[in-house]
């Protein structure tokens, strides 16, 4: 029998009909490799046991009646700690807030539970999100399961590490700036940042419009499976789209012939890692093979003002972290997230509303630019994974680097459908990701291109070795 | 005849083209004549344009000769355009002195260009105050728009041209926008149907100064009319970045399906409006409507949303004036002096409100729209009054003597802004002194169709009136 560890839900959903494998003996691996490998990599914070079983039984059962709630139903998905689910603590990573149980789930956990898929752990974040690797005052360094001593990215990095490393083949993680993106392609996973509003979301978020719930797996069609409960319409999120009935698992078949493709190796003048530039150029030069037609082209929008725009709405929004607790606790943060919010009380007014200003402008030129192009290629991050316990990595001239993620947070700007697909290793053994976009609400469109490039060039991925 | 084509509505209008009974240029000659005859009282254009109309209505009037080949169902229809929508070949001043008063007028907004390409006949650009900063309708640059209902009376604002020229047949179709109100308030106050579409389903280019507050929506005599707009206007443009997805809806689907086991809620207040801020007659008219409601077959229950004490008037002031704070200052000084000098008070309110309290309000803007969202789960319709008051004296910034700086006098418009969902007014009754008030009508996102479908049905028992004014031609 295989190692069910290592499964994606589509196939242990296979496995499931036709009998030959149970979701209690999947809960029952996962849990085993949970308890023999996340003390290496810290991915998960908080596992349920009794009732992952209790559910994985009650999953059973309606396999064995032929009554699925869906494909997923028994499939172990874990959960940010940034989104709600009953009866856990929403901790944002931080020692500061309070660790009373919810008492409701997020509007994608509920979808999760509705179609019997298994909530079993939360994964661990940066605090609030707010930084693209994965370490916090709660909970300390998260790892590559690829390599521990380097990041898995974040700040869906626990969510990232656990998919790689075989704890539950499916997870949710948060995109305010790239942080589904980037632990994707960190940890050799598909992860999508669909169009804003498509997967709803509740409560609001700090990064508000910036801010998305996303799913993160092996595989585009596990991301479908996701994304066809996830998408579904919760009245609590104000921005959530009308339900189109999209099945994403039916939509992401077909051929992407004669689709028109524009590659941005660059978005503007930043460090670019020459594996990252080399395996996404030749990732772009096969969609020539897949029949699109492929021109290289500059982006669409000055990256200095973009970055400045971002990073205006990224910090004057975690100021807010100031207000929600007494300064007499503020050494407890994250420095780098102190640093942060108070970074974001400096700009002024004008800076605040300039900045949405050029998000519109922003948006208008990309939205042009998916009138032209059926799909934007470009890498998703600009570097490899990079040593633990880092905010940035090294850069030229061993200064930190910055702008290491100049790819990923246009798209949160703009609100188009986005994702992550991995284009190969690095000399080192690192994955790299090619990032995939479209037009608002061609999410299908994005996995589709990722669902045929994969199957073109799999990614082999190993059973990551069970550390000692 | 010809009066009575301009005060026609359109979709009786192109009945009559096809029937041949009528012409797109016997429409736009109405049309110019009832612009001639009241448009020195009411001046409610910034710009007019008589000979291209007169040109689109002969392009036209062939179309429908050819038999079948009409670009869409209101082809040959006169119809006019606020001064804050760019429109190809004719002006846009934003109603500003400060705005270049010399083109190239080489721009088309989304809609322009939908109108244009569907066969409308552009008469002209209708007023707003600069940038349509307050909800009445002067300017430094053409005076006074006065409301068609008595004169002395404002038309509200700031699409106060476009139902200036409505109410009387100064065009058969017009097309305000609405970042607070700017729809509804005048519709209110000059009895007519206007909607505030779900945000961004009528594309709008160039961004406007106050992102996703601004909406474009139709101002009509009929609601069928306002729905007949939509089905034009309401079509994607890559150029607006928050276009909703393209769902190819037909607004008049439906449109006669009336509102019997709907589930209402009517809420006199809307869960934070002070009682004694409601004009009495308006109260009286808007309780009387949700009762007809009930008549109609709908299950009309009396239920206002906890807003769980944030005020959407403070949110919304935030927004603005925080906007308008930018926008002034994209102006060079000289041109500066040239504003209303109430805008540049608003502004310099936004400018000294803090970078925090705007954060804030933009937050509190989520929670806001995530309550009305969850109210909205629970009825297919909101009804309330669409203002506390009817129309007031021309030359005020605002009501109760306020300087404008303050947009919570339209408390239960600026809501809808806020949350983004579709809201209409439609005319109610009149208050004591025979002007008119309004019913404001709101549903969940994306169901402009449900508003429209109900303010139908609501229409068929209480008939839109005209002003006397229109029929003293």
């Amino acid at each position: 029998m295989s190692d069910l560890t290592q499964l994606t839900a589509a196939e242990l959903s296979r496995l499931y009909r036709k009998g030959k494998a149970s979701p209690v003996e999947t809960m029952k691996a996962v849990l085993a490799r949970t308890g023999r490998i996340n003390s290496e990599i810290n991915a998960l914070c908080h596992v349920d046991i009794e009732p992952s079983l209790k559910a994985a039984r009650d999953s059973e059962r309606r396999w064995k009646k032929g009554k699925p709630l869906s494909p997923i139903d028994g499939v172990p998905v874990s959960i940010k700690e940034l989104v709600r689910v009953k009866g856990w603590p929403a901790s944002m990573g931080s020692k500061l807030t309070d660790k009373t149980p919810a008492d409701a789930d997020a509007p994608a956990v509920a979808r999760l539970r509705e179609a019997g898929a298994i909530v079993f752990a939360q994964s661990t974040s940066s605090e609030y999100g707010h930084k693209g690797v994965t370490d916090s005052p709660l909970h300390g360094i998260t790892r590559n399961p690829w390599n521990t001593e380097r990041t898995p990215g974040g700040s869906s990095g626990g969510a990232g590490a656990a998919v790689a490393a075989g704890l539950g083949p499916l997870a949710i993680g948060t995109d305010g700036g790239g942080s589904v993106r980037i632990p994707s392609s960190f940890n050799g996973l598909v992860g999508i940042k669909a169009t804003f509003g498509r997967v709803p979301a509740w409560p609001p978020s700090m990064t508000g419009e910036l801010s998305n719930t996303g799913p993160m797996c092996r595989t585009a069609l596990d991301c479908a499976l996701m994304l066809n409960a996830i998408s579904q319409t919760d009245p609590r999120d104000a921005y959530a789209l009308p339900v189109d009935d999209t099945n994403y698992a039916k939509a992401i078949d077909g051929k992407l012939k004669k689709l028109k493709v524009g590659f941005v190796l660059r978005f503007g003048d930043h460090p670019l890692d020459i594996e990252v530039a080399a395996l996404v150029t030749k990732a772009a030069k096969q969609f020539e093979k897949l029949g699109c037609k492929v021109e290289e082209v500059a982006a669409p929008f000055s990256y200095a003002d973009a970055g400045r725009a971002f990073v205006i709405h990224w910090l004057s929004s975690l100021q807010r972290v100031l207000q929600l607790f007494p300064e007499s606790r503020h050494n407890e943060f994250d420095p780098n997230l102190l640093a942060s919010a108070k970074a974001g009380l400096r700009y002024s007014l004008q800076d605040v509303i300039n900045a949405h200003v050029t998000r519109r402008e922003l948006a208008i030129a990309w939205n042009l630019f998916f009138d032209k192009y059926d799909l934007l290629l470009s890498p998703t991050v600009a570097v490899q994974p990079f040593e633990v316990g880092k905010n940035l990595p090294d850069g030229p001239e061993g200064k930190a680097n910055a702008l290491w993620s100049p790819y990923t947070s246009q798209f949160n700007l703009s609100r188009h459908p986005v994702a992550s697909v991995p284009c190969g290793l690095s000399r080192q053994g690192l994955p790299i990701g090619l990032q995939i976009a479209a037009g608002h609400y061609k999410d299908a469109l994005v996995l589709r291109a990722a669902a045929r490039y994969a199957e073109a060039n799999p990614l082999k991925f190993p059973v990551l070795p069970e550390i000692k | 005849m010809t009066a009575d084509l301009a005060m026609m509505p359109a979709w009786q209008l192109v009945k009559l083209y096809k029937g041949r009974k009528a012409s797109p240029v016997e429409a736009t000659k109405a049309a110019i004549a009832r612009i001639e005859a009241f448009n020195p009282q009411l001046n409610a254009f910034q710009h007019l344009d008589p000979d291209g109309a007169l040109r689109a209505a002969r392009a036209s009037e062939k179309r429908w000769k050819k038999g079948g080949k009409r670009l869409s169902d209101i082809d040959g229809v006169p119809i006019t355009i606020k001064d804050m929508v760019m429109t190809k070949g004719l002006p846009t001043r934003m109603g500003s002195l400060a705005t270049d008063a010399e083109g190239p007028w080489t721009l088309d907004s989304p809609v322009g260009q939908h109108l244009r390409l569907a066969g409308t006949v552009l008469l002209g650009k209708t007023t707003s105050p600069e940038y349509g900063w307050k909800g009445v309708t002067d300017s430094a640059l053409f005076g006074a728009t006065h409301n068609p209902w008595k004169i002395g009376r404002t038309p509200g604002g700031s699409s106060g041209g476009g139902v200036a020229a409505e109410a009387v047949g100064m065009g058969n179709l017009a097309v305000g926008t609405d970042g607070a109100g700017s729809v509804r308030i005048p519709c209110s106050f000059t009895g007519l149907f206007g909607l505030k579409p779900t945000q961004a389903r009528v594309p709008l280019y160039p961004p406007s100064a106050q992102g996703t507050l601004s909406h474009v929506g139709p101002m009509t005599r009929t609601v069928r009319d306002a729905a007949m707009m939509m089905n034009v206007m309401a079509r994607p443009d890559p150029r607006d970045p928050y276009g909703r997805p393209d769902d190819e809806e037909d607004y008049l689907k439906g449109f006669e399906k009336g509102v019997k086991n709907l589930r209402i809620a009517y809420s006199p207040n809307l869960g934070f409006v002070e009682k004694e801020k409601i004009d009495r007659d308006v109260a009286q008219a808007v309780e009387n409507a949700a009762k007809v409601f009930r008549t109609l077959g709908a299950k009309v229950v009396e239920d206002s949303p906890d807003l769980m004490g944030l005020d959407p008037r403070r949110i919304l002031n935030a927004h603005w004036q925080s906007n308008v704070a930018v926008l002034v200052k994209t102006f060079a000084p000289e041109k500066r002096a040239l504003m209303d000098p109430g805008l540049l008070k608003a502004a310099e309110h936004g400018a000294n409100l803090g970078q925090e309290t705007v954060v804030t309000a933009i937050h509190q803007r989520q929670q806001v729209a995530a309550i009305m969202n969850a109210f909205m789960a629970k009825y297919d319709l909101l009804l309330t009054p669409t203002m506390p008051m009817t129309a007031f004296a021309v030359n005020e910034n605002a009501a109760w003597g306020g300087d404008g700086v303050d947009i919570g006098w339209t408390p239960f418009t600026l809501t809808f802004n806020l949350t983004r969902q579709p809201a209409a007014t439609i005319p109610c009754g009149l208050d004591r002194e025979g002007l008119p008030i309004g019913l404001q009508i709101v549903s969940g996102h994306a169901r402009d169709a449900l508003v429209l479908r109900a303010a139908a049905a609501y229409e068929r028992v209480r008939p839109i009136p005209a002003p006397p004014m229109a029929h003293q031609i």
